[in-house]
């Protein structure tokens, strides 16, 4: 306790040590500049947005998550200059001596302008930023990348992203830097979503069509993020066009899409409608098999939001997702799984210094199974359900300093699983106990300039998470047998754990093209995924942490250097990490993880390491434009339960990891694309030898993951054909024949999914050879062969 | 029955993809390290006369041709917690037999084999036994993924006893030779209540004979053969060796079971 007590001493006096050392630059006369900054056709904000001084390019600012910015700076002139990756920037002169409100309007730079003004934009954002470990995809960018049934991706064109690799072949799930997929806090409009995927993880539930912005932390998150081990992805859906009515849609092999956006009441607000369904199903009817023929196979999403501008101090925001899947075989077998998230968000701008948002938020993931024959039906089902308050100040102290402060707030309901049996059935219905948490948290952050050439982002997170009654809660021997069983009643807290978690980001700028950045991030994770399949299963189940179940934690350090090279037009990264991970959680292997109310006794601990490198060289300018990522890496597990308590690598390993990403424009309509993607084969368990129990073949397995799947590669190509956006007309006036936007405007995309037909081992089975029982074989499932597809956009 | 609804699940959709999209199985060339010669005890006693067997044999290696070699000329002894001994005699290559033996219910028996240098030895309580009380014979023209040949299904129904955790493995035999797999239960969902296993097109003729086998089977058991159970699939969790009861360094089990059994032949198609 002492201990704990001194090493929270220990932060603060830092803590407030750095806040003095900014203070001191704070003592002349300082008025305020602030406002929005905004797409000038769509009315969307337009976060990460930057502001600069032009006479001293250090000093800046950028638009927060909702596209408001405020700078401090001593009474005087200046010009500004705001700027923002593919838009035109903006100059303006100001005579600062009083508070200034400018709310800026950005204009898209056509294609063509961003190959020529190449200077004025602030296109050394990845040298400037004091972020490193970081992921964005342009929602755009992504159209034109080929992708499995054409089914546009944000998480598929993550994974093109070194160390961020698919949980499988065709899986939307993925690892991050040798973490699990459940170390990954994914969040929708600040919604935790608790299952990404639709249909056994191929494909995320994110509809692209309804998103902005899509940012993966891979390390060096904030300290306003907690929760998860891993990585942050941080999805922000559009707002909707404040300007004009807007229609997107598209019609593809698997799903269509169609997404409304306009304005509310006199450019105040804007609302945009999304929704898309597949059709997998249609495919059956062709099928000759009766039953085939009957099965339903589809999922869908369905995307709200809806803002509005309240005076000039506030706005609010009110989001929701719903998506589900739904399975069934004819009238024996039914299964449906999905999400549902609901955000209503609050922006309140206290003086220009001072923003708040408030967020209440609701996020469910619920399952059902039905099964047997009516009258005697069975059904099991499960759910989380999370009630969530979030408040968050970001005050900007002066020209040298923003802070971020807040606190978190999350009600975790889990139904572990219920069975529900009709009057003739076989079973009695069952329910294993609810599970009820708290977690908690507040967290301090300090984002300050040091000098021109070094900035520093350090900021400390104290969480605090209760297990609550009510419930029968269990304790177990070290054979999972229950020693002792306590009843607590509503809100008795069962057990209380807490941690600080300091976050520190540092950049040093070397010169005007190159940089070095550096991190260290504690984090701790509470709630904890039980999966009961290898592969991506709707079945998982979320567990808190309990009196037999420690909270994860993580220390990771990273270290990258940053260069661009001729004039912007190439990225280059390279980042080294070292993780170390403790009271990770594996299974007995006797394990029963579904409807199992002493699940916890099934369970096993254990630690892990994860260590790498990673490359990254991006071209973003030209005809050409694409990206090359490699990682070399290694993640490992000890258990005392596993291979007699040695290091073994984790199912993730994977040694190598390369994408490529290339796209070449031929004309203004017509671009092509091509990525190829290798990575060495997963770690994993296979027999050595065999023998026979009661007549039969038994498997005799070797060591955990001692054997490696085979390397996986594929090329994807691609084609996106624009039609004309011009039309010919005679302007009646002057009577010459001009070049008119039609307001109509569609593409087709054409795809190719592994384009040389690479069989792919999806699973390794040992079967007997055909002809002779006594022998046995390895038998390979590859799950996509060369996989066409075409995909009808428009918009109006 | 969950395992078999997650085995579903999960074949289902795979399926799906697997006849929509062509994805494709081969056989391929796996380089795999010799696994260890290990002894195989695959032993049970009953309460049934004449049922208790105890097969020695060792593992092989995973590719291998050769048929399993059995153990032969050991001394093997089951003794009851009342202190008697009995004595299993080699009665063919790796099989031991005692014809006199039948187990009581509740008596734990302890098994005890010295072959060459090695001696193992395990226990195991007999539970109480359960008995079936009647086996349907499901029959359905309809079938299974749209097969117009007659399909049949069992199920055996039976009591579960209550203020008790039962366990339970399933043994259908058709003319005499066991059908695949290892099916146990556990009354989790069906304490105390009438309650039946299913098992779903199993193939079968009119005329055929079937025996079904009922254990009632102590929790290490359980555990054991839920491991085969899951054992070979590819979406298996953590795919491993089943924790043995044997203490000495052997592959396999030892369990007293409480047997009950039923026998029936497939009526013929106009009495169905």
């Amino acid at each position: 306790m002492f201990f704990r007590w001194q090493m929270i001493r220990h932060w603060v006096f830092t803590l407030l040590g750095l806040v003095c050392f900014g203070a001191l630059s704070a003592q002349t006369v300082r008025f305020s500049v602030s406002g929005t900054i905004r797409d000038a056709l769509s009315g969307e904000d337009l976060p990460g947005a930057t502001l600069q001084i032009k006479s001293n390019s250090a000093f800046g600012v950028s638009a927060n998550a909702y596209g408001y910015y405020s700078l401090q700076l001593p009474q005087g002139n200046y010009v500004l200059i705001y700027s923002y990756i593919g838009y035109k920037s903006i100059e303006i002169d100001v005579q600062l001596n009083e508070n200034k409100v400018l709310n800026i309007e950005l204009e898209p730079a056509a294609e063509e302008l961003q190959e020529v003004e190449v200077i004025s934009q602030r296109e050394d954002a990845n040298v400037r930023a004091n972020e490193m470990a970081v992921a964005s995809v342009n929602v755009k960018e992504i159209e034109s990348i080929p992708v499995l049934f054409g089914e546009k991706d944000v998480l598929k064109t993550l994974q093109l992203m070194p160390g961020i690799k698919p949980a499988g072949e065709g899986s939307s799930g993925f690892y991050v830097r040798g973490g699990s997929s459940d170390e990954n806090l994914i969040l929708l409009d600040e919604a935790p979503v608790y299952s990404a995927s639709h249909m056994l993880g191929f494909f995320s539930i994110f509809n692209s069509n309804a998103l902005r912005d899509v940012k993966l932390y891979k390390g060096g998150m904030g300290a306003e993020y907690g929760g998860r081990l891993s990585s942050v992805l941080d999805i922000k859906m559009k707002d909707g066009n404040v300007k004009n009515t807007e229609v997107n849609g598209g019609i593809g092999l698997i799903s269509s899409r169609l997404t409304i956006e306009s304005p509310l009441i006199a450019e105040k607000g804007a609302f945009i409608v999304s929704a898309r369904r597949t059709y997998a199903d249609v495919f059956t009817i062709f099928s000759k098999d009766e039953a085939i023929k009957n099965a339903q196979l589809y999922f869908y999403d369905f995307n709200l939001k809806a803002n509005m501008r309240i005076g000039e101090k506030d706005r609010i925001f009110v989001s929701g997702y719903v998506g589900r899947d739904k399975f069934a075989y004819d009238e024996h077998f039914g299964f449906n799984w999905g999400n549902i998230t609901a955000t209503v968000r609050w922006n309140h701008i206290f003086n220009p210094r001072l923003f708040s948002n408030t967020s209440f938020i609701f996020s469910k993931y619920s399952y059902q199974i039905l099964a047997g024959p009516r009258d005697s039906r069975v059904s099991i089902g499960s759910h989380i359900v999370d009630y969530h308050l979030k408040h968050d100040y970001q005050f900007y102290q002066n020209e040298h300093s923003t802070w971020k402060f807040g606190l978190n707030l999350i009600h975790h309901t889990m139904n572990p699983g219920n069975l529900n049996s009709e009057e003739n059935s076989m079973f009695n219905s069952l329910e294993v106990e609810k599970r009820y948490a708290l977690e908690t948290a507040v967290y301090v952050s300090n984002e300050q300039k040091i000098s021109s050439a070094f900035s520093l982002n350090y900021g400390l997170r104290y969480s605090l998470f209760m297990q609550l009654g009510p419930g029968n809660i269990y304790s177990f021997n070290q054979y999972g047998d229950v020693i002792d069983t306590k009843v607590y009643n509503s809100w008795q807290k069962v057990v209380a754990y807490q941690g600080v978690e300091p976050r520190v980001n540092g950049n040093l700028i070397i010169n005007n093209v190159s940089s070095l950045k550096a991190f260290y991030a504690h984090t701790k994770q509470y709630m904890h995924l039980l999966s009961n399949s290898s592969s991506e299963s709707p079945t998982d189940i979320w567990l808190p942490s309990s009196n037999n179940v420690k909270p994860s934690s993580a220390d990771q350090i990273g270290l990258g250097y940053y260069r661009n090279f001729m004039q912007n037009t190439f990225e280059f990264s390279v980042e080294t990490y070292y993780k170390n991970m403790h009271d990770l959680i594996d299974y007995k292997i006797d394990a029963q993880v579904t409807l199992n109310p002493m699940v916890e006794a099934d369970l096993v601990f254990g630690k892990g390491r994860a260590y790498g490198f990673e490359l990254f060289i991006k071209k973003r300018k030209g005809k050409l434009s694409g990206w090359l990522g490699y990682t070399l890496s290694k993640t490992e597990r000890r258990f005392e339960a596993i291979n007699n308590n040695h290091w073994y690598p984790a199912k993730q390993d994977r040694t190598h990891d390369i994408a490529l990403v290339l796209m070449y424009r031929l004309s203004d309509r017509v671009q092509l694309s091509a990525n190829w993607i290798y990575y060495t084969g997963n770690a994993v368990t296979f027999p050595e030898g065999s023998y026979l129990i009661n007549g039969q073949r038994v498997l005799l397995y070797a060591d955990r993951n001692a054997y490696r799947m085979p390397d996986y590669h594929r090329l994807d190509l691609g084609l996106n054909l624009k039609t004309k956006e011009y039309k010919t007309v005679t302007d009646p006036l002057t009577g010459r024949v001009i070049q008119q936007k039609k307001r109509f405007r569609s593409s087709w995309n054409f795809s190719v999914y592994n384009a040389y037909n690479r069989e792919n081992a999806y699973a390794i089975t040992f079967e007997p050879v055909e002809d002779n029982s006594d022998a046995l074989q390895a038998v390979q499932l590859s799950l996509f062969k060369i996989i066409p597809s075409v995909t009808y956009n428009f918009s109006f | 029955m969950l395992l078999a609804l997650k085995k579903i699940e999960l074949v289902l959709i795979v399926l799906f993809w697997i006849a929509v999209f062509s994805s494709c199985e081969k056989v391929i060339d796996l380089k795999l390290n010799d696994a260890r010669q290990q002894i195989v005890v695959d032993a049970y006693v009953s309460n049934l006369p004449n049922k208790s067997v105890i097969r020695l044999s060792k593992s092989e290696m995973l590719f291998s041709t050769s048929d399993y070699s059995s153990i032969q000329n050991a001394r093997v002894q089951i003794i009851s917690s009342q202190g008697d001994t009995f004595m299993f005699s080699e009665t063919a290559e790796g099989l031991y037999t005692n014809s006199t033996f039948s187990g009581i219910e509740g008596e734990e028996y302890s098994l005890d084999i010295a072959w060459d240098t090695v001696r193992i030895s395990a226990q195991s309580r007999m539970p109480q036994m359960v008995p079936i009380d009647s086996v349907e014979l499901v029959v359905s023209q309809s079938g299974f993924m749209g097969n117009t040949e007659p399909a049949y299904s069992l199920k055996v129904h039976y009591t579960d006893p209550a203020n008790e955790t039962n366990y339970y493995r399933f043994d259908v035999y058709k003319n005499d030779s066991l059908y695949d797999g290892f099916v146990v239960s556990k009354d989790l969902f069906y304490n105390g209540i009438s309650t039946y296993q299913f098992f779903m097109n199993y193939e079968m003729q009119p005329q055929d004979t079937i025996h079904v086998v009922l254990s009632a089977i102590d929790e290490a058991n359980y555990n054991y053969f839920l491991v085969l159970s899951k054992s070979g699939s590819p979406f298996n969790i953590a795919p491993g060796n089943p924790v043995s009861n044997l203490n000495g360094g052997a592959l396999g089990y030892f369990g007293a079971f409480a047997q009950s059994e039923k026998i029936f032949i497939v009526p013929k198609a106009e009495e169905q």
